[in-house]
């Protein structure tokens, strides 16, 4: 018996090895070693290394940066994730949430024609643009990059019907009218109307190459389909780097794009191969500090940002976020329909309590749904023009009562019969505990009674959206949630009366706080279609100034955004909108 | 007066494998067809449960934190979801639908994922088992060779060690045990990786990365089964056919390993079964911490969004696996015990 139970165990680890197990490279042992393997097929990558030694541009080492998962949609159209963003930035070149179209966003923010673009010319009402690309243009696998890709890459995208019916979508089609190729590297856009952010609307899309699209392509499916069921996790770009290998749920491996042009300023990166490694929120911390990954981007953890801090081999970037966490009013349902029950919420909460107790020290509030990121406000302008709200009784009982409000014999604000009784869903617990021990604690003694629930995320989100639920099953009237915003703002979608879907229930609105607001609707458009950056920015600032009185969100906290990297790592710099794939291009290794 | 018809012991002819085990293998088939109305029924159940949970499954790609898209951009997905989950039908028409797209060899469609179930299940089904079957194995063959030898050295320091071991892995959460495995081997002595499966830049050889989630699984199952192998071989060595196997001068080891042995494993086998489902449910907080792509991963994923397709077919896996596991545990009896195999002929 005990042989049999030896061999079942030597058997059961051999089969279990052998399954399991690949051929190891034959590599360094020691895994923060950089020593490159000499890769051999057919000696085409010594015969690359050459060239790029007589180019005087020779990346070399590995960086592993740390993520949350892929869903592996490496193209524009499938979803916001924004680590697959992250992949695509590496593929096709970017900065913002974005991959490098024609157009690609800069280290502060701005717009500028990508490095692929030779000219750009505007007609004098913005609704013609014309693009002339560079000639010898190559994607990474070293297909010509012409006018026809351009062309091809607009029509997959406002190919509504098709691109709907595979799974994506596309808002192209509502901004282009036409795109015509003039000759093999002129394009001409015509656009159905001009708006301040078309550059970052119409042109910051990755283009398509059209015989990667096309090969093998059924002749059952679309493009679009075959795009997606097929070769939609390897793309090839013309961005700093080409995927190697997609592990799903474990890693992305890119390497060096040897036929990058260079980024906007023409720089081109000096680090070989980059791997995007899946790691888990419970062990991240100590990936970086073991040396398993050398970039962790994102850190809010108060505890894992002072661990990085404390230790001489990792240094930091920080950053307040690109967005914030709020509550959102319903602000058409029950008592918060009114302003003055909104802004009188706004002053019952301690908000530097409540990111101490959420966050801990990294953190700060905005006023308003706007960011300090942006270019249009400072902090000067934000303490002339808005309203600070905290934790202040007199506040509220002085804005209730002048609104005719009136405390009952239990101590809660009424009118017309109906009672300051605040239902608030979260969607997880550390929500749902802070809020309590903030707002819930404090309620009761301004006179606000507030019911803050943890709500299962999926529930909360039926609440929110109010798809499919009947107006007596409406409960809630905030919402525990956090937004990140556009590098270029434009709030149309979210905040315009037209975005609204009445009655509640009917279908999903993108204005989910329903909020409407003529004035708010007139600033809207004018940001939209301001023709200078000082007409969009006057009318930004008015319309924050609207929105930090009417408060139909309340913003709680912006988080102070940690990227924490190894000191292996020199020139690492980053900023809200100038992430780890564009700090990368301007990275060496020690 | 009845005859009995008293054989010599070289009369009797050995019977073939077939003899021997036809009736098993008859019930072994018996069982398996009788799975195929069960699993039609457990599965009406789950499609029911899932059908019915509260949270709209087409929330799943709305993520409000970056809300893009036109309300008219939101509606179209959202009909492309609906028709590829056949939402609008009536539920019976989708529980049947579903069963015959089953029979197809499809799964559904993930919300979450975008896809079709089928394309990424697979793969994430095989994950679990690398890594549970391993720890299962080891764990098993483990506890028979310490449960053995800590019952027949009753309180001996080993098997005070042993029980000691047995009752701090049995309290210790997994998620806490792979921590301090964490703790132990990846941050402390730097000798194997804290996640993944495998190297991206091959440095590693990919063994290592298995060592830790199955070293926990391991430890975990090995807790739970030491304790039931060394009172169970316990029991069976105060039997007296022990004392009478001793008495007739046969050494220790042939008493262990041929007589007691085999009667100390029955309700092993009971355990082992029942404790199939229960290992892979188990291994959820496993698969996250390691980042091991698992169907534990899946099911994290999945509930939080309400991704139907996804929810359906993984629990379906476990309510196969616990059908499965029972039928393992009585085949296993049968294998042990003669008796049961013989359908109870003496």
């Amino acid at each position: 018996m005990k042989k049999f139970l030896t061999l079942f165990l030597v058997l059961t680890l051999i089969v279990s090895f052998t399954a399991c197990s690949k051929k190891a490279e034959e590599t360094d042992t020691d895994p923060n070693n950089d020593v490159e393997v000499e890769e051999n097929d057919d000696g085409q990558d010594v015969e690359e290394e050459e060239e790029e030694e007589e180019e005087g541009w020779n990346p070399s080492g590995h960086v592993t940066i740390g993520t949350p998962n892929y869903n592996g949609f490496f193209i524009n159209g499938w979803g916001n994730n924004a680590y697959d963003g992250n992949i695509r930035q590496l593929v096709f070149g970017g900065a913002s949430t974005s991959p490098a179209g024609l157009m690609t966003s800069t280290e502060d923010g701005q717009i500028v024609e990508n490095s692929i673009v030779e000219s750009r010319e505007k007609s004098d009402d913005g609704i013609v643009h014309t693009f002339k690309l560079k000639p010898d243009l190559v994607y990474s696998d070293g297909t010509p990059l012409t006018a026809d890709d351009v062309i091809f890459t607009y029509d997959f995208y406002m190919n509504a019907e098709d691109i709907t019916a595979a799974g994506g979508t596309s808002s192209l089609h509502e901004y282009v009218d036409k795109v015509e190729k003039i000759d093999d590297l002129t394009v001409k856009f015509t656009l159905k109307a001009k708006y301040y952010a078309t550059d970052s609307l119409v042109f910051i899309v990755n283009i398509l190459c059209e015989e990667w699209a096309m090969k093998d392509k059924p002749a059952d499916k679309t493009i679009q389909q075959h795009v997606k069921d097929s070769i939609i996790s390897n793309p090839i770009g013309y961005g700093p780097y080409k995927i190697v290998e997609y592990k799903e749920g474990q890693y992305v491996k890119l390497t060096v794009n040897e036929n990058y042009i260079g980024n906007y300023e023409g720089i081109k990166p000096e680090i070989k191969d980059i791997i995007a490694k899946v790691v888990s929120d419970e062990t991240q911390l100590d990936e970086l500090l073991t040396g398993s990954i050398d970039i962790l981007p994102g850190v809010v953890e108060a505890e894992e940002i002072e661990a990085v801090k404390a230790d001489d081999n990792f240094d930091y970037c920080n950053y307040p976020r690109q967005g914030y966490g709020h509550l959102t009013f319903h602000a058409d349902f029950g008592p918060v329909r009114h302003k003055e029950v909104r802004q009188a919420i706004a002053y019952t909460i301690d908000r530097v309590v409540f990111r101490e107790a959420f966050l801990g020290k990294y953190s700060l509030s905005t006023d308003g749904p706007y960011t300090t990121n942006y270019w249009m406000i400072d902090e000067k302008w934000v303490d002339d023009n808005l309203t600070k709200y905290t934790s202040d009784k007199e506040k509220v009982n002085e804005i209730l009562s002048a609104a005719g409000w009136a405390k009952g014999s239990d101590g809660i604000w009424a009118k017309d019969g109906e009672k300051l009784e605040i239902k608030v869903a979260a969607g997880s617990q550390d929500w749902a505990d802070t809020l309590n021990l903030t707002m819930g604690k404090a309620g009761k003694e301004f006179g606000i009674k507030f019911d803050v629930s943890f709500v299962d995320f999926a529930i909360l989100l039926d609440h929110y959206y109010g798809q499919g639920l009947a107006e007596n099953e409406r409960k809630y009237h905030m919402y525990a949630l956090a937004t990140t915003l556009d590098i270029v703002y434009d709030g149309y979608d979210n905040w315009h009366s037209d975005k609204i879907v009445d009655p509640w229930g009917s279908g999903v609105g993108t204005n989910t706080s329903r909020f409407n607001n003529d004035k708010c609707d007139e600033l809207l458009l004018t940001m939209r279609t301001a023709e200078s950056d000082e007409v969009y920015k006057n009318a930004y600032r008015e319309w924050v100034i609207l929105m930090n009185d009417e408060m139909p969100v309340l913003p709680l906290y912006s988080n102070d955004y940690h990227d924490l990297y190894s000191k292996r790592l020199k020139g690492f710099n980053t900023n809200a909108i100038w992430g780890w794939v564009p700090a990368l291009l301007k990275t060496t290794l020690k | 007066m009845e005859n009995i018809d008293i054989k010599h012991e070289s009369d009797y002819k050995k019977p073939s494998f077939l003899e021997k085990y036809s009736p098993l293998i008859k019930y072994i088939l018996k069982r398996l067809l009788l799975i195929i109305p069960v699993i039609l029924i457990i599965s009406f159940f789950i499609f029911s449960i899932v059908e019915f949970m509260p949270g709209d499954p087409l929330n799943a790609f709305l993520n409000p934190e970056q809300l893009t898209g036109t309300p008219e951009e939101i509606e179209q997905k959202r009909l492309f979801f609906t028709q590829k989950l056949g939402l609008n039908d009536p539920f019976i028409v989708r529980f049947f639908r579903w069963w015959k797209q089953l029979l197809s060899g499809e799964f559904g469609y993930s919300v979450i994922k975008n896809r079709p179930v089928k394309e990424f299940i697979g793969e994430h089904i095989l994950n679990s088992f690398k890594a549970n079957l391993l720890g299962f194995a080891l764990a098993f063959v483990l506890s028979i060779v310490i449960g053995i030898k800590s019952a027949v050295k009753k309180n001996s320091i080993f098997d005070k060690f042993f029980t000691v071991f047995s009752i701090a892995g049995i309290s210790l959460p997994r998620f806490f045990l792979a921590m301090l495995l964490i703790f132990l081997f990846s941050i402390t002595l730097k000798w194997l990786p804290i996640s993944g499966m495998t190297d991206p830049m091959g440095y590693r050889p990919d063994f290592q990365y298995y060592i830790l989630p199955v070293l926990v699984i391991t430890l975990a199952e090995l807790a739970f089964l030491l304790k039931y192998v060394r009172n169970s071989m316990l029991e069976v060595l105060k039997q007296d056919y022990i004392r009478t196997a001793r008495a007739k001068g046969l050494s220790e080891k042939v008493v262990i390993y041929r007589h007691a042995f085999r009667n100390a494993l029955i309700p092993i086998v009971t355990l082992l079964g029942a404790n199939i489902p229960l290992l892979f449910s188990g291994s959820i907080i496993v698969e996250k911490i390691f980042v091991w792509p698992g169907i534990g991963n899946l099911i994290n994923d999945s509930y939080k969004f309400r991704d139907r397709s996804v929810l359906i077919v993984a629990l379906i896996f476990f309510a196969l696996l616990t059908l499965l596991g029972n039928l393992m545990q009585d085949v296993g009896y049968s294998l042990v015990d003669p008796r049961i195999r013989e359908g109870g002929k003496k």
